[in-house]
């Protein structure tokens, strides 16, 4: 999406923004049936063949899916097919990176989405297997770890989310980003930014966008992605487990998520917190509670004991000190200051 | 002959002297340990003799009798008639004080107060060096005997002697100093000495010479540094009462005699009498505001606060002259005026919550005696309260503003020291706010030692509440009292 | 008797009376009589806002009788589009805190009631005097009803936060005393506060003048590196002072800067922008992380209040429009804001008597009803929009973006540390599982707490969602006094 806006194909970002929301709403919602049917465990290593017993879950979030990598015809190939286009069309400086960039993560897309939709809807069953599962809410008897269908308040809304994923983006793709659908609200400069002008002269319709694809490098990475997801995850686990062994370090990377999250709360947050202690104990609470403050006032606090000391009690101390007062007095005013 | 408008001048004080000894004759009829007779006589008496001032200053008219050895003016009688006033004020919170140390036999203390009453008055309308002198030695002769009341009790005695032998020297130095400005210009009389050294034909160092001593001398009645080391040991060594009388009303008289040696008769030299006078002032400050702090006995603390008080009088009394020209002398001395006026009547509130706290054989003098009286008694508290955010100079008190008014003549000159004066005074302030606050603080948010209820005499509960809720409404409407003294003073100057 | 005479005196002639006639052994009927009290001072001052007149900078509702003639001191009045809302405030704010004292304060409940009282008639009368030495005078008696209310209502360390608060704002005060004695005098014996924005004044003069003044006045915000005595005066304060503290009584420094320091010495103020500019962000970023390590709810909240206010001197510092205003908004939307933390703060106090936020944990699971109200002004105080506290802030960034980028940069962090501090204290009071004996047994908050919070929380919405009718007050008094800061006063 933002990959777009930086190419000036705003209305094509809009159009991802729009078929986005019905293809990840319809996956998240699906994500959340499978771990409802799984009696809240959400490892998804320990599900396997859970289209035999959730088939309505199991046929949408396939067409989410299908959607989300960009499979022809569905609407989510239209909207990431065209950003691709675009993006290979600028001519920005930044545009060849993105363009590898884009390319790369149609495969990664693939691969992550089919790995998942493989361990969990295919394969053997796996739910024995979950040293952590849930052993508290077991509402009624203890038949089975396995799944059950959610009941239609979940499955209709996901029937109609899958309906838009599969064709919103074949009947919208026209008069989104080739039509008069954003009239005058977007302003492009066409001369710098050529991307949209060209998309729009190669703009044959959807059909013929679709059937084009074959011979665009986006569908068979897609199509790679699917297949090795598929090779890695249902004919042979030991791959994946002996490429994590392997690359080792890239998987804790990875699995930490490139410490994005560490960086936050150990650098910045406990950095943050100490340098707000360091401030208050020392700013605050010592220099300027503790000697400016305080400290004048104790200062004041000796001065006055020694004043006080000075009135000793003896009579003779007094006299004296108002002899000694005339005598300055007299000592100043009479031969000092003339 | 002595013509009927020398007489005029003086006719309250001959009331106040033949009361004096009416006061002391009657006494000798009187029975009752209560002395209530003799105390009704000095309070009317007294009362008369307010009420007669009054009835002059508000006359307006300037008088000289004597051949000018005394001068009736309005700045001379509302001070005299303030100070009879107090005088009256002090009596009633000192009564049942008195009556419970045996105080009140022989009805001294209601003489002895008249007898410093007229000193005080001499003092305050004499116009000669030997009349200054004269109602200063009444007054502190009075004063002494005072303190030494209570014959029996060792602190008092002490307190007696230290401010017998003090005030000797004192005296003594300004006689010394009076002698020597006579010997340098010939007279006794202020408006000719004023003349002689206006006139420029004698020597200076001689006329800086008797000055000093004047100005040490003076200096050592008003309780300021280096001259006020009696202030503490007396104020807190004498029986309350006593220390009341000397800490009240005299102060009004110790300013009137300033104002009648340094800016009627040596006005010409007011270029070293106000710096001397600067001097004595920062040096109170700094002295009084640190000590108190330290102070954990109540009449000790208010007795070096009164030093740093006074110290405050002293700068409205230096901003008077400026450049040597006295335009200002009008807002500088008023000022001062007003301060010392608003001091007085809150120490009397001050003083009266202590008497009023002190019971037989408890002296209620430390700070923690007074703890948690805001449960025992929240009308004392208050007044108590009052007082001290009035001495600390904290709205809407009077004390603000007579700070406010001094701070003002100070700054009109416009000289950048005077500004930095103005900083370091309202610094000490703020260490003064201090000690102020913290009885404050021991009445409200300490708990109560004792569960004893206040209890007192219907005159006294009137005129202590009525004494506090003055300082309170005087801050709100300060108006007329300030122009009373502009007005007063103006004419002073004038003549 | 004039609408604002009317808004000082009746909350003080009530305390007044309270003082005179209450005892602890009547004290239910002392209580009722402040309520109304209170409702009837705050219902005095909506006529100002009815008869407000949107389209003039001139002084409205003015009152002036001679004073003092000794010094030319007038008793002289009125408020214009900068002080009207802050005069309101105070009274609302008043309502709710003698509601909020109902039932927590059981010993000297009259004084309590009294020192509120006549407290906020003190500071309406700081922000409609038109007088140098009336402002003051109120100004300064402030001190005393707080003071009291500290020491004798606060926590264990009562005296030493009584004690700094009064000596360290009377500092700064006696150094604006002198100040006020000097613009007395080389005005030629006026204490009239329009004279001396009109009056010519050397670059010493000024200089010497704002800071003067910004003693005072920093102090009272408060602005780094004066701030200190906040975070202890609210620890150990009772929570209805606490709130009128927060909500009003810092409100009384931002405006001395509006009324006399910016207009009286402009040159100066325009000279030491910068050094203010840099104040306020220190103010907000120092401020902001150390709000985060707090443990103690009411300092966290302090510091927070010291953040916002900074927040405050920025805007008025960039000398535009956007910015000045937006400091106003900030300062009326803090005092909704702030007064609706602290009094959620003292809801949970009166039932666990800790601060500590480790004492609690999952409040909402037994106080869901408090829990909905505290999460509101925890939203308004991380300036979420919506709220109030959104409006002021927003205004702010804006103008400090189009003045410098990178203070505006800075300025915007406010609202990370903001979320940061509010929402992390937040999750550990009110989210997750109750972990703590006392949390279990806490009751959710009765009629009288509700009444407290709803209150505040309409005020904190609307405010935020409709802010429309305070900016329209605020915005010709504002310009006027851009147009005029603008101009050089050198002689």
């Amino acid at each position: 999406m933002t990959v777009a806006l930086g190419a000036s194909a705003y209305s094509v970002a809009v159009f991802h923004l729009m078929t986005h929301a019905f293809f990840k709403a319809l996956l998240f919602l699906g994500a959340g049936s499978v771990i409802m049917g799984m009696h809240h465990n959400q490892d998804i290593r320990y599900m396997g063949a859970v289209r035999k017993y959730m088939p309505i879950t199991w046929i949408t979030s396939l067409l989410g899916s299908l959607a989300l990598i960009g499979t022809p015809f569905f609407s989510g190939f239209y909207s990431k097919d065209s950003i691709i286009e675009a993006v290979h069309e600028s001519n920005l400086a930044a545009a060849g990176f993105a363009n590898f960039a884009v390319l790369a993560g149609v495969f990664v897309t693939a691969f992550y989405s089919f790995r998942m939709y493989f361990l969990v809807f295919h394969g053997k069953e796996r739910y024995d297997q979950n040293p952590d599962a849930h052993h508290g809410d077991h509402h009624d008897d203890h038949e089975s770890h396995s799944p059950h269908e959610s009941p239609w308040v979940v499955t209709v809304p996901l029937i109609l989310l899958a309906i838009p994923s599969v064709v919103i983006g074949f009947m919208t793709i026209q008069p989104m980003l080739f039509g008069e659908f954003f009239k005058d609200a977007i302003f492009i400069d066409a001369e710098k930014h050529a991307g949209m002008k060209i998309l729009t002269e190669a703009f044959h319709g959807p059909v013929a966008m679709a059937l084009h694809a074959v011979s665009t490098a986006p569908f068979w990475l897609a199509l790679a992605g699917v297949v090795v997801a598929w090779y890695m995850y249902l004919i042979n686990p030991a791959v994946p487990a002996a490429m994590g062994r392997a690359l080792r370090p890239l998987v804790v990377l990875l699995e930490n998520k490139y410490y994005m999250d560490w960086i936050n709360e150990n650098i910045l947050a406990r950095g943050a917190r100490a340098l707000g202690s360091g401030l208050w104990k020392v700013g605050d609470r010592t220099l300027i509670d503790g000697l400016l403050v305080n400290g004048s006032w104790k200062l004041v606090g000796m001065v006055s004991n020694w004043t006080r000391k000075l009135q000793t009690g003896y009579l003779y101390h007094y006299a004296l000190v108002m002899i000694l007062g005339i005598f300055l007095l007299m000592t100043y005013f009479v031969w000092l200051n003339k | 002959m002595i013509d009927s408008t020398s007489w005029m001048t003086i006719y309250p004080e001959i009331v106040l002297l033949v009361m004096a000894c009416v006061i002391a004759l009657v006494d000798l009829l009187v029975t009752s340990p209560k002395r209530t007779v003799t105390y009704v006589l000095s309070l009317v008496s007294l009362g008369g003799v307010a009420l007669l001032h009054a009835f002059y200053a508000d006359s307006g008219h300037t008088l000289y009798g004597f051949g000018r050895l005394v001068v009736s003016d309005p700045m001379g009688h509302w001070l005299k008639c303030f100070a009879t006033i107090a005088v009256m004020v002090t009596l009633v919170y000192a009564r049942p004080y008195a009556a419970d140390r045996d105080m009140l036999r022989g009805g001294e203390i209601f003489s002895l107060s008249v007898f410093a009453l007229l000193g005080m008055s001499v003092m305050i309308s004499g116009q000669n060096f030997l009349v200054l002198y004269l109602g200063l030695e009444l007054l502190t002769l009075s004063s002494y005997a005072l303190v030494a009341l209570r014959r029996d009790n060792a602190q008092a005695t002490e307190a007696a002697m230290k401010y017998f032998v003090l005030g000797a020297m004192a005296s003594g130095f300004l006689l010394y100093g009076m002698s020597m400005l006579y010997g340098a210009t010939g007279s006794l009389d202020l408006a000719t000495v004023f003349k002689v050294i206006a006139s420029g034909q004698v020597k200076h160092q001689v006329l800086v010479f008797g000055l000093v001593f004047v100005v040490s001398g003076l200096a050592f009645k008003l309780g300021v540094v280096p001259f006020h080391m009696w202030v503490p040991d007396v104020y807190q060594g004498a029986p309350t009462a006593a220390t009341l009388m000397i800490a009240g009303a005299p102060k009004l008289a110790a300013f009137a005699i300033i104002i009648r040696l340094l800016v009627e008769g040596l006005l010409p030299m007011a270029i070293d009498w106000q710096q001397m006078l600067a001097l004595l002032a920062i040096a109170s400050l700094l002295v009084g505001n640190l000590a108190a702090i330290a102070q954990t006995n109540l009449k000790r603390m208010l007795a070096y606060s009164t030093i740093a008080q006074m110290g405050f009088v002293l700068i409205g009394l230096m901003s008077g002259v400026v450049s040597g020209n006295a335009a200002m002398g009008a807002n500088a001395y008023s000022s001062a005026m007003f301060y010392v006026v608003g001091y007085v009547l809150t120490t009397l509130a001050t003083f009266g919550i202590i008497l009023l706290l002190a019971r037989q054989g408890f002296e209620s003098e430390e700070i923690t005696d007074l703890a948690g009286l805001n449960n025992r008694s929240p009308l004392y508290a208050g007044v108590m309260a009052i007082c001290m955010f009035s001495l600390a100079g904290i709205p809407p008190m009077v004390g603000f503003y007579a700070k406010l008014s001094v701070l003002q003549a100070l700054v009109a000159s416009g000289h950048t020291a005077d500004i930095a004066l103005a900083v370091f005074a309202v610094f000490m302030s703020l260490i003064g706010a201090f000690y102020y606050l913290r009885v404050v603080k021991v009445m409200y948010f300490d708990e109560a030692v004792t569960a004893t209820t206040v209890t007192a005499g219907a005159d006294v509960r009137i005129v202590l509440s009525l004494n506090g809720l003055l300082v309170l409404v005087l801050g709100i409407v300060p108006g007329a009292l300030m122009s009373l003294c502009a007005q007063s003073v103006s004419q002073m100057l004038a003549n | 008797m004039g609408m604002l005479s009317l808004a000082i005196w009746t909350p003080i002639a009530f305390g007044i009376v309270l003082l005179a006639l209450g005892r602890d052994e009547q004290a239910q009927s002392v209580r009722w009589l402040s309520l109304v009290g209170a409702i009837v001072s705050f219902l005095v001052t909506l006529p100002l806002y009815a008869g407000f007149k949107l389209d003039t900078a001139d002084m409205q509702f003015v009152e002036k009788a001679s004073w003092i003639e000794r010094f030319n001191v007038n008793y002289h009045l009125g408020v214009d589009g900068i002080s009207l809302w802050l005069i309101i405030l105070t009274a609302f704010i008043n309502v709710v805190v003698i509601i909020a004292g109902w039932e927590v304060i059981t010993r000297k409940v009259n004084q309590y009631m009294a020192a509120f009282l006549i407290l906020s008639g003190l500071m309406i009368g700081v922000f409609s005097a038109l007088d140098g030495l009336l402002f003051y005078v109120f100004f300064e008696a402030t001190l005393i009803p707080m003071y009291l209310i500290i020491g004798i209502w606060g926590g264990p360390n009562k005296i030493y936060a009584a004690f700094k608060f009064f000596l360290y704002t009377l500092l700064g005060s006696l150094l604006t005393l002198i100040a006020l004695i000097f613009l007395y005098i080389q005005s030629g014996g006026s204490f009239d506060i329009a004279t001396w924005h009109e009056l010519p004044l050397s670059a010493t003069a000024q200089n010497f003048l704002f800071f003067a003044f910004f003693a005072a006045f920093a102090v009272k915000v408060p602005m780094w590196p004066v701030h200190t005595w906040l975070p202890d005066v609210h620890v150990e304060a009772p929570t209805g002072g606490s709130a009128v503290l927060a909500a009003i009584m810092l409100k009384l420094g931002a405006y001395g800067f509006l009324r006399f320091s910016m207009p009286i010495a402009p040159d100066a103020a325009h000279e030491w922008g910068t050094f203010m500019i840099v104040l306020s962000l220190v103010a907000v970023i120092y401020v902001g992380l150390v709000a985060m390590v707090q443990q103690d709810m009411k300092k966290l909240v302090a510091y927070s209040s010291v953040a916002h206010m900074g927040f405050v001197t920025l805007g008025f510092f960039i000398f535009s429009p956007l910015g000045v205003s937006g400091g106003l908004v900030q300062m009326i939307a803090h005092g909704f804001v702030s007064a609706g933390m602290f009094l959620s703060i003292g809801v949970l106090y009166d039932r666990v008597h800790s601060r500590e936020i480790a004492s609690y944990g999952g409040v909402v699971n037994t106080m869901p009803k408090f829990a909905a109200f505290a999460l509101l002004f925890a939203m308004a105080n991380c300036g979420l929009p919506g709220t109030a506290g959104f409006v002021g802030e927003w205004m702010v960034i804006l103008g400090a973006v189009k003045f410098d980028f990178v203070v505006g940069l800075l300025a915007a962090s406010a609202l990370i540390f903001g979320a940061a501090y509010t929402l992390w204290m937040y999750k550990r009071v009110y989210l997750g599982s109750v972990t703590n004996d006392d949390v279990k047994e806490l009751t959710d908050i009765n009629a009288r707490e509700f009444t407290v919070m709803a209150l505040l929380a309409v005020a904190v919405l609307y405010m935020g969602l409709y802010p429309k009718p305070f900016t329209d007050v605020m915005e010709v008094s504002v310009a006027n006094l851009l147009e005029h800061v603008a101009v050089s006063k050198l002689p």
